[in-house]
């Protein structure tokens, strides 16, 4: 029985293969819930890109839909600027790591491992070397004889992953590997993960709901929400320049405050909040007088004795180990903010402050984001 | 649905063709057929008349004055019924403390040891229990030559109403421990354990926290039992002898020695009503005292 | 307190007690049938002596053995093809959704729930409703025409032990991680190979637990095999049956015991192969 194989293998340079993605227009609909909703993606080759999002907001689906476990209701995938939106998924070079991770009960390690080499008739000698190769990358060399009731979840998810990369697919898909498994052992698995990338060099797409694993691993993050990307970007920018409320809360912690735009000036605002003034930066042109809302991080908020900032006062201040908190109120307001400072030196971080005391806000105009909505 | 959806429903919809066409071919179609033919008219070499007619209905209703074995189709379904309704009953009585006791083992080797002993009767054939029974109480048989043996006399055992509705109970037994058990294993002990610390008795505990969390398993194991016993052919044959005769011995008759298939049809017709009566009344019964 | 010590110990014991109530109700009379088959006087109401002579009958019993090799030959073909049915029946139903699919799960548990004799009857119906539309368009008269046998009995057959196998293959199929499948066809194998190589090994259990289920229906199944039989296609059940209706011979006794040492090894089988089965792994070299 003659199979071709592999469609969509583009060598780009030397042995490695490219791993470009392209999603447009992609609706998926489940009777009457449309999960994703008109996507528009492009995942470079070579690039970690992280989905992130709260359970719900489509981004497993999308990915199943690269995968070919899933059909677009609408729209095309493309791999390499070639259609794969209708070929099945044995047909895509596209391997999956699952969250349950999916080992084969009744094969071994090392057969489990071999078992896209097998379906693709690799020479029994160098299957043999490549799985040992993929067992050696996610160190689980010892276990090749183990059967998967034996392993531990940690060894289970490794033994996934080699799986999925020792033939080399053009992009690997990541659908919540880490979250059976505890905090320790997910926080050493980023590591391994974003190492293993940088050793393959080939384009891994990743889901997660944990924003520390998807600032900490990729290279960029898509923010899902019901079915559409809200924004994608690098880490740092999500982080300091989340484009809306949504994002600014999901990623981090973000103060939102209301404020009307007093000045404007190039990229620059100058924003009255409460009773004082305070600068921001802004994406997009601002019109004097608009209703907007700031966002800035907890740890970047100064509190002065005085200033130009609005009045506030100090409602509690708390212990949490490597940082203390206080919770501030907006005079005028019920607007309540949190103030984050770590716990470097001897004495207290806020200095002389205690609960009741009167304060000013503070901060850097880079350190607060004008949202958009 | 694009196209690798719909490859993907056609290969599934291949997968469950055959057996699906097995089933309606060989159970749905011939329902069917029966149910037409109990509005035909008999045929005199056996099988049916294509004549519409309701004669089968009015001869099942019809009080029979020259059977001598029964008054009347209705009164023998209405007694089967009544004898499948005790029967279940005490089946389950019997059936509640094993499947119970099997279920509060704590050395996992004595429960599959007793439950092994529940299973190789319910693989056995039914008609080597049966006749194991029969060999038993036969009037030359094991008892009955104790019997002797003590100095008493022989007694009938066989043929007679009481031992067919024995053989009921013995019959259905492997089929309602079972359930139950699945049933009991199930339950969720911490709330029994909950019950019990919170002051209730042994009593409190059994109707006010056990039962309601058996009561699935209960319900099915009696609607299976019910089913099973009302519809017994063996039992009241090989047990009864003719003289205790149940509605499966008279559709039987109908089609084989007497060949009068609208007749027989219709009491079919009957039996699959009465036995659609009691499952549903059994799941009313669950609501109802939900 | 000893009274709830002592309640506790009294409803202990009336449950030990009952249970063994009725465990006695299950096996004394076929235990009892098991020591007479050994049993050389010819009534049951006295011991003779031991025997093994009523056994030695059994293979020149020509009828019988006849029964015996009718009810091998349905038991031999109706499993592996209605095994074979349930398998896919179960892989078209698990985890799919279709419109009708409650429709069609009700239809195909009619087997299970519906009476032996409705079934027998209403086969008896049908085959001879279809056999003489055949015998009419064949043109056969009453001497060469097509009757009731063994054709009949294995389409009877076929149809039951598909409804009950699957439902033990289904079982099996729902304990399945459905990722496993994905990720073989994720890896590059086609429906047919991740089915070959990944979903058969993993439900093997429940696809053997379900072609064992089918054979002992079919072995043991009377009242419908009474209805749908013909001369000289009489199988075991049938056979037994009709020697009860004249005087009881003793060798229906032995015949009785082989039977129930059957299922009872085949069942003694059937979990020694499960416990040893949870077992097996298959490493890379061997598949």
């Amino acid at each position: 029985m003659v199979r071709n194989f592999l469609i969509v293998s583009c060598r780009a340079n030397g042995d490695r293969v490219a791993g470009q993605i392209d999603i447009r227009g992609v609706t998926k609909r489940f009777g009457a819930k449309t999960v994703v909703d008109a996507l528009d993606l492009q995942v470079e080759d070579g690039e970690f890109l992280s989905l992130l999002g709260p359970s719900g907001c489509g981004k497993s689906t999308t990915l199943r839909m690269i995968a070919g476990l899933e059909q677009p209701s609408e729209g095309r995938v493309w791999l390499n600027e070639i259609d794969i939106t209708d070929l099945p998924p044995h047909k895509r070079s596209v391997n999956t790591v699952f969250q349950s991770y999916a080992l084969f009960p009744h094969l071994n390690v090392a057969a489990n491992i071999a078992y896209a080499l097998k379906l693709r008739r690799v020479d029994r000698s160098k299957i043999a070397n490549q799985v040992s190769e993929a067992l050696e990358m996610v160190q689980m060399t010892d276990y090749a004889d183990h059967t998967p009731r034996q392993l531990s979840g940690g060894q289970q998810q490794r033994v996934a992953l080699a799986r999925a990369i020792v033939a080399r697919p053009n992009v690997l898909l990541l659908d919540e590997p880490l979250s059976a498994l505890d905090l320790k052992l997910r926080q050493a698995m980023r590591l391994e993960l974003k190492r293993l990338h940088q050793r393959l060099g080939i384009t891994f797409v990743y889901v997660t709901h944990d924003q520390g694993e998807a600032l900490t691993m990729s290279d960029r993050v898509a923010v899902m929400h019901e079915g559409k990307i809200l924004q994608l970007d690098k880490p740092e920018v999500l982080y300091e320049r989340p484009a809306t409320r949504y994002v600014a809360s999901f990623i981090g912690d973000a103060n939102l405050m209301n404020a009307v735009v007093a000045q404007v000036d190039g990229s620059k605002v100058t924003l009255k909040i409460g009773d004082g003034e305070l600068s921001a930066i802004s994406a997009t042109g601002l019109a004097t007088g608009a209703d907007v809302t700031v966002s800035v991080r907890p740890q970047r908020i100064q509190l002065l004795q005085q200033g130009s900032g609005p009045a506030g006062v100090i409602l509690e201040l708390t212990y949490l180990g490597d940082m203390v908190s206080a919770l501030v109120r907006l005079n005028g307001t019920d607007q309540h903010l949190n103030v984050l400072r770590l716990n470097i030196d001897r004495g207290h971080p806020f200095g002389e402050l205690k609960p009741g005391d009167p304060i000013r806000l503070g901060w850097d105009a880079e350190a607060a984001q004008v949202l958009v909505q | 649905m694009n196209t690798v959806e719909h490859r993907e429903q056609r290969r599934l919809f291949g997968l469950r063709a055959p057996a699906v066409v097995l089933v309606v071919a060989l159970y749905l179609l011939p329902l069917v057929l029966i149910l037409a033919y109990s509005f035909l008219e008999s045929g005199r070499a056996g099988s049916v008349q294509w004549v519409p007619s309701l004669d089968a209905y009015r001869e099942l209703l019809r009080p029979d004055p020259r059977a001598s074995t029964y008054n009347g189709y209705v009164t023998l379904l209405v007694r089967s019924s009544w004898w499948a309704a005790l029967a279940t009953l005490v089946t389950l009585a019997l059936s509640l403390p094993l499947a119970t006791f099997i279920a509060g083992r704590r050395s996992t080797l004595a429960k599959n040891a007793l439950l092994v002993a529940v299973v190789i009767p319910f693989w056995t054939s039914m008609l080597v229990r049966i006749y194991a029974v029969r060999f038993l109480l036969a009037n030359g048989g094991p008892v009955n030559g104790w019997l002797e043996a003590l100095g008493l006399e022989r007694r009938v055992f066989l043929n007679t109403p009481g031992i067919v509705f024995a053989g009921l109970v013995y019959t259905a037994l492997p089929f309602m421990v079972l359930p139950l058990y699945a049933a009991i294993e199930r339950a969720d002990r911490n709330v029994i354990n909950a019950a019990r610390d919170l002051g209730a008795n042994p009593f409190q505990v059994f109707f006010t926290v056990f039962v309601p969390l058996v009561r699935a398993g209960v319900i099915a194991g009696c609607m299976l039992v019910f089913v099973l016993s009302v519809s017994q052919y063996l039992v009241p044959t090989l047990l009864g002898g003719g003289k205790a005769n149940m509605i499966a011995n008279v559709i039987e008759n109908q089609f084989n020695e007497s060949q009068n298939w609208p007749l027989g049809s219709a009491i079919s017709v009957f039996l699959v009503v009465f036995s659609l009566i009691g499952t549903w009344w059994s799941v009313r019964f669950d609501e109802e005292t939900n | 307190m000893s009274s709830a010590r002592t309640r506790r110990a009294v409803s202990g014991l009336s449950l030990g007690t009952s249970s063994v109530l009725t465990l006695a109700i299950l096996y004394i009379p076929v235990v009892v049938l098991v020591i007479f088959s050994f049993n050389s006087a010819r009534t049951g109401a006295t011991w003779e002596s031991f025997t093994f002579d009523w056994y030695k009958e059994i293979p020149r019993d020509r009828q019988l053995m006849r029964a015996i090799t009718n009810s091998m030959w349905i038991a031999l073909i109706a499993t592996p093809v209605s095994t074979v049915f349930a398998t896919m029946l179960a892989l078209g139903l698990e985890g799919s959704r279709f419109r009708g699919k409650r429709a069609t799960q009700q239809v195909l548990n009619l087997p299970i729930v519906a009476p032996e004799i409705i079934t027998g009857v209403s086969l008896l119906a049908a085959f001879s409703l279809v056999l003489r539309i055949i015998n009419d368009v064949l043109g056969r008269g009453n001497a060469d025409a097509i009757r009731f046998g063994r054709p009949t009995i294995l389409l009877a057959h076929i149809a039951f032990d598909t409804a009950f196998a699957t439902l033990i293959v289904s079982a099996s199929l729902r304990n399945l991680n459905p990722a496993i499948s994905e990720a073989s066809l994720d890896l590059g194998a086609t429906r047919w190979q991740t089915f070959w190589k990944i979903t058969l090994p993993a439900i093997r259990p429940g696809v053997l637990g379900g072609a064992l289920m089918a054979f002992t229906l079919s072995i043991d199944n009377f009242v419908i095999t009474f209805f749908v039989s013909g001369p000289g296609s009489t199988t075991l059940p049938i056979e037994i049956y009709e020697r009860l209706s004249r005087t009881i011979s003793p060798s229906i006794n032995a015949v009785a015991t082989l039977i129930f040492a059957s299922s009872v090894i085949v069942l003694g089988g059937a979990l020694m192969a499960q416990a040893i089965g949870s077992r097996s792994t298959v490493n890379s070299d061997g598949d």
